[in-house]
C-alpha cells in the first residue's frame, strides 16, 4: 500500500509549482491557470485524507471546489476578455489603472 | 513493487512534469494543454485512492469543460507573443522560488506526520450521491445560487461591452 504521506507530497509539489507560476507569470490567463493548478493540488489533499480517514466527506468537498473553480474561471475569463478588448494586452504589468 | 505502486509513481511523475510544463511553456495554448494532461494524471491518482466518481468528474468536467473554455478564450484573444523575455531581471524568480520552496517544505513537514495508508474509502457514485443529497443537501443546493450569480454576472459583463 502507498502511504498517505506520498500523496500529500505530490499534492505539495503541485501546489508549490502553482504558487511559483502565480508569482512569475505575467499573462493574466496563465495566472488563472496557476490558480487552477493550486486548486487541483488542494483537491488531491482532500481525497488523500478522505481515503486516510475512511470518510467520504473529503470527496464531497472536492465537488464543491470544482463548482467554485468553474464559477471563478467563467467570471475571470470574461473579465480577462473585456480587459484584452480594451487594452489590447493581457499582461498584468500593463493593467495598472483601475479605471479608464 | 506492486501494480498499484507502479501506477502511483507513473501518475505522480506525469502530474509533476505536466505542472512544470504549465508554468514553463511560452505559449498560453501549450500551458492549457499541459494543464489538461496534469488534470488527467491527477484523476488517475484519485482513482488509485478509491475516489472513482471524483476521477470521472475530474476528466469530464474539469479537463473536458473548464479547460476547453480556457482554450476557447486563448484562441479568441489570439495572442502572438504573450510574454516577451528580457524585461525581467535574472534575480526576479528568486523570491517566488523561495516562497514556494517554503510552502513545499511546510506541506512536506506536515504530511510527514501522517502515518500509514489509512482505511480507504470507496467513492462509488451510490455512496457519494447518498452523502451529497442527504447530509450535504443544503450546501449542494446553495451552489446553484453561486452558478446563477456567475451567469448573471457574465450577462452583465457582456452587455456593458456591447453598449
Amino acid at each position: 500500500m502507498i502511504p498517505t504521506s506520498h500523496y500529500l507530497a505530490v499534492s505539495g509539489i503541485l501546489f508549490a509549482l502553482g504558487l511559483y507560476g502565480l508569482f512569475t507569470r505575467r499573462n493574466v490567463l496563465l495566472i488563472l491557470l496557476s490558480v487552477e493548478l493550486m486548486l487541483n493540488a488542494g483537491n488531491l489533499s482532500f481525497v488523500a485524507f478522505s481515503a486516510h480517514r475512511g470518510n467520504l466527506a473529503g470527496q464531497a468537498v472536492v465537488f464543491f471546489t470544482m463548482i467554485v473553480a468553474a464559477v471563478e474561471v467563467t467570471v475571470g475569463l470574461a473579465i480577462v476578455l473585456l480587459l484584452f478588448r480594451k487594452k489590447k494586452s493581457s499582461r498584468v504589468d500593463e493593467l495598472e489603472s483601475l479605471k479608464w | 513493487m506492486t501494480l498499484k505502486e507502479i501506477f502511483f509513481y507513473f501518475f505522480s511523475l506525469g502530474a509533476v512534469v505536466s505542472a512544470v510544463g504549465v508554468i514553463r511553456s511560452r505559449s498560453a495554448v501549450y500551458s492549457v494543454l499541459w494543464l489538461v494532461l496534469a488534470m488527467c494524471f491527477t484523476a488517475g491518482l484519485f482513482a488509485l485512492l478509491g475516489a472513482f466518481l471524483v476521477a470521472a468528474v475530474q476528466v469530464l468536467v474539469y479537463a473536458g469543460a473548464i479547460l476547453v473554455l480556457f482554450l476557447f478564450i486563448v484562441m479568441l484573444m489570439d495572442i502572438r507573443q504573450t510574454e516577451p523575455e528580457g524585461r525581467s531581471s535574472a534575480l526576479a524568480p528568486v523570491l517566488p522560488a523561495a516562497l514556494s520552496a517554503a510552502a513545499l517544505a511546510l506541506i512536506l513537514w506536515a504530511g510527514h506526520s501522517v502515518k500509514g495508508a489509512g482505511l480507504g474509502a470507496s467513492g462509488s457514485p451510490a455512496n457519494l450521491a447518498r452523502l451529497l443529497f442527504k447530509d450535504y443537501a443544503l450546501p449542494f443546493e446553495l451552489t446553484s445560487f453561486l452558478l446563477l450569480a456567475a451567469v448573471v454576472s457574465i450577462v452583465v459583463l457582456a452587455k456593458k461591452d456591447a453598449s
